[in-house]
């Protein structure tokens, strides 16, 4: 029996705004923080907690530096986290044809 | 109001479409098409003094396969031409890289166009080679094969290897990688323009032979490249 593709999401993928994030930086080499917080209209504490769970689990890197005076984040998406964007959006796409079949 | 749960219970149709719109948001922001478009304009633009300035060689005049008694057809080259199009675009491509990397820097969603510069790069210098090589061939003694080029009708390899239909393929790569539907179908236009008898026959001789291509090509470009960035203005002021 196949398991079902709801058992085969990541937890920390699986959420709207860590999805968001990913996505975001899978079309860029990297983003800035300032983008990331205007793009996905969220506050800078809010998009704070959701890139240190990202961080952890190793499926971002962050970047730290200065451009001229000012400070900049960046953040980059790592090989698993490429990975783990792909196998969400391949389960979320499995999960929508089997809620159609129904 | 976001936290830090994952979204078990939440649609997935919805989550995928978020993340669509997402995407399509983030390429629509990194979308700088009408530099490439302009700058490709100038430099077509200034190949017309360039072309006619340098030195040029007449290729040998010989008849068509027609009877005897048909026109003799000569094949006029620009020299100078051979050499600054593979240069130009090759310099183009660097400085279009440069500003796609820069642009994207200061919106804060870094970019590179290594998938349209890198391909551009490629098809300018290999068909800069062809066009030397059939210069070459053409501008030799009498051959069958001279005989071959030098009849009109077979001007459509002229026309496929010319820089112009370099840039047509080119851009094919840029709309690719913008996902820009928009360009894909000027471009398409742009290459029946390159490509179709009746606009690269226009009559004109002499030194300035080359200029009305030039600035239909040119004109061209810079007409779309003024599109796209009216559409993108619009578009963003939108938002």
């Amino acid at each position: 029996m196949s398991q079902h593709p709801i058992n085969s999401l990541n937890e920390i993928v699986h959420q709207r705004v860590r999805l968001g994030i990913l996505t975001i930086a899978h079309e860029t080499s990297r983003v800035e923080f300032g983008y990331l917080k205007e793009t996905m209209d969220l506050t800078g504490g809010n998009l704070s907690q959701h890139l240190t769970v990202l961080e952890e689990a190793g499926l971002i890197t962050v970047e730290k530096g200065y451009e001229g005076k000012r400070a900049r984040t960046w953040i980059s998406i790592t090989k698993a986290g490429r990975q783990e964007l792909r196998e969400e959006i391949k389960q979320l796409k499995l999960l929508i044809s089997q809620i159609e079949r129904k | 109001m976001t936290n830090n749960n994952s979204d078990m219970n939440s649609d997935p149709r919805d989550l995928l479409a978020t993340q669509e719109n997402l995407v399509k948001r983030v390429r629509t922001s990194q979308r700088s098409t009408w530099f490439p478009l302009t700058f490709l304009s100038i430099v077509t633009f200034l190949a017309i003094p360039v072309e006619r300035l340098g030195h040029r060689t007449v290729g040998n005049c010989i008849s068509s396969t027609a009877p005897t008694d048909a026109p003799h057809f000569c094949r006029i080259y620009s020299f100078s031409g051979l050499f600054y199009w593979p240069i130009a675009l090759v310099i183009a491509y660097a400085v279009i890289s440069y500003f796609y990397k820069t642009r994207s820097r200061e919106l804060g969603a870094e970019t590179s166009a290594g998938k349209y510069v890198i391909p551009g790069m490629i098809i300018s210098i290999l068909l800069g080679l062809a066009s030397y090589l059939l210069y070459l061939i053409s501008s030799g003694q009498n051959s069958r094969l001279e005989s071959y080029f030098l009849d009109p009708s077979n001007s459509l390899i002229f026309r496929a290897i010319s820089p112009a239909f370099s840039i047509c393929l080119a851009l094919l790569f840029l709309a690719r990688f913008e996902r820009n539907l928009p360009l894909l179908i000027f471009d398409v236009l742009y290459g029946v323009i390159v490509l179709w008898p009746p606009v690269r026959g226009i009559k004109s001789h002499g030194f300035w032979s080359l200029a009305p291509n030039r600035v239909i090509d040119g004109g061209f470009l810079l007409l779309i490249g003024l599109i796209l960035w009216f559409l993108q203005r619009r578009d963003a002021k939108q938002k």
